[in-house]
């Protein structure tokens, strides 16, 4: 279960700060599969980093109940110089998984086998993500957080990956940040939209698409008004 | 609200097995290079002590303590390498194992303290290798009073971990700032009584040299090891309040920067 209590989030860039989420209060469930609309570059990395207790809001609280999990598929922790297996013992280590419990899921589920003796650095892009994403499910939660990624790989892994994350949410709840509307009505029951740091209800996602849209263009306007206004004067 | 059962929830590693797992990490990842970059490891402070051994050869220096000059020049070198090595990892930790944050409860103050014992660990290896090497091929009686040379490597490495903390954090915010400290921090080779004592100083030196915390640790090594030697600078609570001052001011800033989202580094 996660609750988010009147939170808030800011970005300092080189030109000030900007609002991510103002203000939001939200229930998730611990059997639930939320999905959360999003337009690029609006703060689902950063959301999804307040909602895994990763980043701490700068205002409310995060309330988290049971074991929440990082990013599906976050492979940042994953040294180049270590091999699969080294990364996959000391990461499980530190998360309090049983190591040789996580090597033999990752062997199983991502058919990595051979190449878990491989430094990291050697590994192709597609089997380290296949290893990011099956350590990550290879820890059992009770919410967890997808950043986008929800599968990987080709069609048939994608398969194989939706089924081991089902199997995994017989039990867990789920909260997915994407700006794929398809991708979100495959894998969620009940919808919100990011929208203009808001957390908003969507019962529709065309609907919630459209209404992302229709913002990205106001906020250009202004953009734009705002830039010929400091050309002309 | 659903019912929930709290002894279903997997329970997070407990915090040893976090930090033990950190060190083995770091210690797995730090020489890349394999056998010879651990090696590296002991080379550097005993290519040291070979350099400056030769110069004091050819400058017809002889050590203001009666002992070796190899020996003399140990007892400098050692907690200088301590203080800058960690120092060193202590600003790279948090940028190189960020991401490591990720794996929440595993937090920064975890990723200084597995770092700092590290380096600990290390030194002692390092500092008795080299010591009972010394001792075997150019003579020298074993320290007269241990917990006194004890106590000057480990004021040594507490500069490191709280100065060292400082800088860390100083780097997140700003890369000039992280830049421009290892350059402040050169002249510390010459001014800490690495290859001279305080006692050949002039009084006007020793007034300055007084607040450089390493100088006391280096002479508090020398307390130790030689019999009676003693030093003008080797107070003990100076170095620890300023390893300690800076620690509380790393938090502080720390504090500031995380709060004002001011991290050089994104997450």
């Amino acid at each position: 279960m996660i609750v988010l209590d009147n939170v808030s989030r800011i970005q300092r860039t080189d030109s000030g700060t900007i609002p991510l989420l103002t203000e939001a209060s939200e229930y998730f469930g611990r059997h639930e599969r939320v999905g959360i609309l999003a337009a690029p570059g609006t703060g689902k990395s950063s959301v999804a980093r307040l909602l895994s207790g990763i980043e701490k809001p700068d205002s409310g609280h995060v309330y988290r109940e049971g074991k929440t999990s990082w990013p599906i598929g976050f492979a940042g922790g994953f040294h180049p110089e270590l091999t699969g297996a080294q990364n996959i013992r000391f990461l499980s280590e530190l998360v309090g998984q049983d190591p040789l419990e996580a090597i033999a899921f990752c062997t199983e589920f991502a058919d990595l086998g051979d190449s878990l003796s491989k430094k990291n650095k050697t590994f192709s892009s597609v089997e380290r993500a296949m290893l990011a994403y099956s350590f990550s499910l290879s820890v059992p939660c009770d919410m967890y957080i997808a950043d986008e990624v929800i599968g990987v790989g080709d069609t048939d892994m994608r398969l194989r990956c939706s089924a081991i994350l089902d199997q995994r949410l017989e039990n867990a709840g789920l909260i997915f940040l994407s700006k794929n509307p398809a991708q979100l009505q495959k894998h969620c029951s009940r919808f919100l939209l990011l929208i203009e740091s808001k957390l908003v209800p969507c019962y529709d996602l065309n609907e919630g698409v459209e209404a992302l849209m229709a913002s990205n263009e106001r906020a250009q306007l202004t953009q734009s008004n705002s830039a010929s206004k400091r050309g002309t004067s | 609200m659903e019912p929930t059962d709290p002894s279903t929830f997997t329970p997070d590693a407990p915090f040893f097995q976090r930090i033990g797992a950190l060190i083995r990490r770091e210690r797995a990842t730090r020489f890349s290079g394999g056998a010879i970059g651990y090696l590296w490891a002991y080379l550097t402070p005993v290519a040291f002590i070979a350099l400056i051994v030769v110069s004091f050869r050819i400058l017809g220096r002889v050590p203001p303590i009666y002992v070796s000059t190899e020996l003399f020049v140990a007892t400098g070198i050692l907690p200088y390498v301590l203080f800058r090595q960690t120092l060193g990892s202590m600003a790279r930790t948090v940028i190189a194992n960020r991401y490591l944050l990720y794996f929440v409860p595993v937090n920064v103050t975890e990723l200084f303290l597995a770092t700092a014992i590290l380096e600990l660990l290390n030194t002692i290896v390092t500092v008795v290798l080299i010591f009972a090497l010394i001792m075997i091929f150019s003579g020298g009686s074993a320290p007269f009073n241990i917990l006194g040379v004890i106590n000057g490597f480990f004021m040594a490495w507490a500069i490191g971990v709280g100065f060292g903390r400082f800088v860390a954090v100083l780097g997140q915010w700003s890369d000039t700032l992280a830049r421009s400290v290892p350059l402040a921090l050169r002249p510390m080779f010459w001014i800490s009584g690495i290859f001279y004592t305080a006692t050949e100083l002039p009084n006007s030196a020793i007034q300055i040299l007084w607040y450089n915390p390493l100088f006391h640790a280096i002479e508090l090594v020398r307390e130790g090891f030689f019999l009676g030697y003693e030093s003008q600078i080797s107070s003990a609570w100076y170095p620890a309040s300023f390893a300690l001052v800076f620690y509380l001011l790393s938090l502080v800033l720390e504090r500031y920067v995380v709060d004002t989202r001011r991290a050089r580094h994104r997450l």
